[in-house]
């Protein structure tokens, strides 16, 4: 696969190249008298080496001895069973580079050296950062990879490049002071892309909403995600918590009541209120928990369903506002998609819960979560709470993929560290039409106590718990 | 030697870049061709399918370099493999494109000027620091894949003893 000399790339720079990659590698040390040996790597891993007479970690440091002259890098087919490695790369190379070479190996030929391997300065490759000199537009900088040959420790790589300073005759963009300080004044940065950064989408509360309460609307681009069953099950647990809270049925389709077994029960609902203007507090229904009531979306009579193609976030403030006088917390359940209705409510909502299915198709549907907040206006934006992951599958690798690619895309202070399982449980709940909370109260299953983590973790987002008021007790007496 | 404080300093800033992944681009092309202004031609005139190219790569290495220790054994497709990746890469970059050895470390400025100004406060001397590291491995593997005396061959595979 590769070759070449120690003249070029020093052991220890090979070896750190290849553990970016995660094949089961052999790399093998010549001498000009025919001595050789291998080192085999595995996924940052030093599976084994071979050298003379010598096995494991006495064979791994003799290979390091300045009478290797070659090398050669090829790839193996992975053995059937792979013993336990001799331990991982860095720690063995920072295990050798304490040692001198000359009690590596008794070679005749061993170089004087200066506690480090015998290089050639000119054409020395280490893994220190590159240098960035400052630029002249005409002039020629230094190669940022030529480095110091007398440089103690090449893996000693946490020295931080110096900025580039702008010179006198600069024809560059302005250069931020330091890396700590925002945008320097007057600079122009163009921000052509349709998203804006996602981390003011978090913090930025909806500063037309923020000082009248909160309103959490749960959301999806994606149907099918589960919006409706986060949306209730949150519900409960955060009024479990001694909130009061009114979960609200944003969609008229009327899922919530669908979940519950009770449509028959709605004599009007949110959509009424809307468009009517009457108090949607008349038309809560209670539920067995004192804090808990519901609205629902509609009653017996469909609305008038040109309210749903309306921009309706000023009707839906003023409901929310209403309903605020009574209670500490708004759940909304919305329609599917980001856009129309959910628009609307998502206008006049406080903070969002994004519910992302673990499933390929939602996954990439899910980019819209983010691209349809950043199109609203920054005053307009609810803050985002946060993105559960629902109907996580564990024992399937698709299912798992999404969750791997919501770590790696998302922004960090989105996820929660909640996620909820695809479970049986749900269905039965559902055909039961109840939370799963009440499904035997007594023993809840356990999925319930999921429900009730995620609520924490909204709660602590939403600033809803109160900090501890008394120092803690000593513990042991 | 890449350390898990670095990847995971990399993998949490990246998540910061994607949303602004368009803008990244825009500055790091922008600031090699204030460098450089004779790579400009070296490009196709409409920049656009490289923006997303890089942003792509980057993506990659990103995803590549996040896997838990315990996960040292699981098998990776070869044409997923960063190494593998990498080195051919280089080779392309060296005979098809003709991109020679000394384009590295500008390259890596502007990169790192780019996300500097990405990600603003977020840019700390831990982060820049970490990218400024994996960005010297890539290029070293780059210039290691262009130099090989043997194509990096990834089916050259041989059997072990």
């Amino acid at each position: 696969m590769l070759r070449g000399t120690f003249e070029e790339h020093a052991l220890r720079d090979v070896l750190e190249i290849v553990s970016i990659g995660r094949q089961y590698v052999g790399v093998e040390v010549s001498s000009a008298q025919g001595e050789s040996g291998v080192i085999y790597v595995k996924g940052g891993q030093v599976v084994s080496a071979d050298a003379l007479d010598l096995t494991g970690l006495p064979a791994f440091r003799s290979l390091f001895s300045a009478r290797f002259e070659k090398f050669r890098v090829f790839r193996m087919t992975t053995p059937a069973a792979l013993p336990i490695p001799l331990g991982s790369l860095p720690t063995l190379l920072l295990d050798v580079s304490t040692e001198r070479p000359e009690a590596l190996a008794p070679g005749p030929t061993a170089a004087p050296v200066e506690g480090g391997h015998p290089r050639r300065p000119s054409q020395q490759l280490t893994m220190a950062p590159p240098t960035l000199e400052p630029v002249e537009p005409k002039a020629q900088p230094a190669s940022a990879l030529e480095f110091d040959a007398t440089a103690a420790h090449p893996i000693a790589v946490s020295a931080v490049a110096p900025m580039p300073k702008p010179t006198s005759a600069t024809a560059y963009l302005p250069v931020p002071e330091s890396s700590k300080s925002s945008r320097p004044p007057g600079s122009e940065v163009p921000v052509r892309s349709t998203l804006s950064s996602a981390s003011a989408v978090v913090m930025a509360a909806n500063s037309d909403n923020a000082r009248h309460g909160h309103v959490l609307a749960v959301a999806s681009p994606k149907g099918g995600a589960g919006k409706t069953t986060i949306a209730l099950n949150l519900a409960l647990s955060l009024a479990r918590r001694g909130l009061r809270v009114v979960l609200i049925d944003g969609d008229v389709n009327g899922d919530i009541l669908s979940s519950i077994n009770a449509r028959q029960r709605s004599v009007g609902g949110a959509y009424d209120a809307l468009a009517s203007g009457a108090d949607p507090a008349d038309l809560l229904l209670k539920t067995s928990l004192a804090t808990l009531s519901i609205l629902p979306a509609v009653g017996a009579a469909l609305p008038d369903l040109a309210l749903l193609s309306q921009d309706t976030s000023a009707s839906w403030r003023s409901l929310f506002d209403r309903l605020l006088t009574n209670a500490d917390l708004l759940v909304v359940d919305t329609p599917a998609g980001m856009f129309g209705a959910t628009h609307s409510i998502l206008t006049a909502a406080s903070h969002v819960v994004g519910v992302l299915q673990a499933e390929s198709v939602a996954n990439r549907s899910f980019e819209m979560f983010a691209r349809s907040l950043d199109a609203m206006a920054a005053a307009k934006r609810p803050a985002v709470a946060g993105v559960v992951l629902n109907m996580l599958q564990a024992a399937q690798s698709a299912s798992l993929a999404v969750m791997q690619d919501a770590f790696n895309n998302l922004p960090g202070e989105w996820l929660f560290d909640v996620s909820i399982p695809r479970n049986s449980v749900f269905l039965t709940a559902s055909y039961e039409g109840l939370p799963l909370g009440m499904l035997d109260e007594a023993n809840p299953p356990a999925a319930t106590y999921l429900f009730d983590l995620l609520a924490s973790e909204v709660a602590d987002r939403l600033q809803l718990t109160k900090p501890a008021t008394r120092a803690p007790r000593a513990f042991l007496l | 030697m890449l350390t898990e404080a670095e990847r995971q300093l990399i993998g949490s800033s990246w998540r910061l870049v994607v949303p602004i992944a368009e803008t990244a681009a825009d500055l790091f092309y922008r600031r090699l061709f204030e460098l450089r202004p004779e790579y400009r031609p070296l490009f196709a005139t409409d920049i656009e399918v490289q923006k997303r190219k890089l942003i792509k790569m980057l993506a990659f290495v990103v995803k590549s370099l996040n896997y838990p220790a315990s996960a040292w054994k699981d098998n990776v497709p070869i044409d997923e493999d960063l190494l593998l990746v990498v080195l051919a890469m280089g080779r392309r970059h060296s005979e098809l494109y003709g991109v020679p050895n000394d384009a590295y470390a500008p390259t890596g400025e502007a990169l790192i000027w780019a996300l500097d100004y990405g990600l603003g406060e977020a840019f700390t001397d831990e982060v820049r620091s970490a990218w400024t590291h994996v960005y010297t491995l890539l290029a070293a593997t780059m210039k290691m894949g262009s130099n090989a005396v043997e194509p990096a061959d990834p089916s050259f595979v041989q059997a072990s003893a």
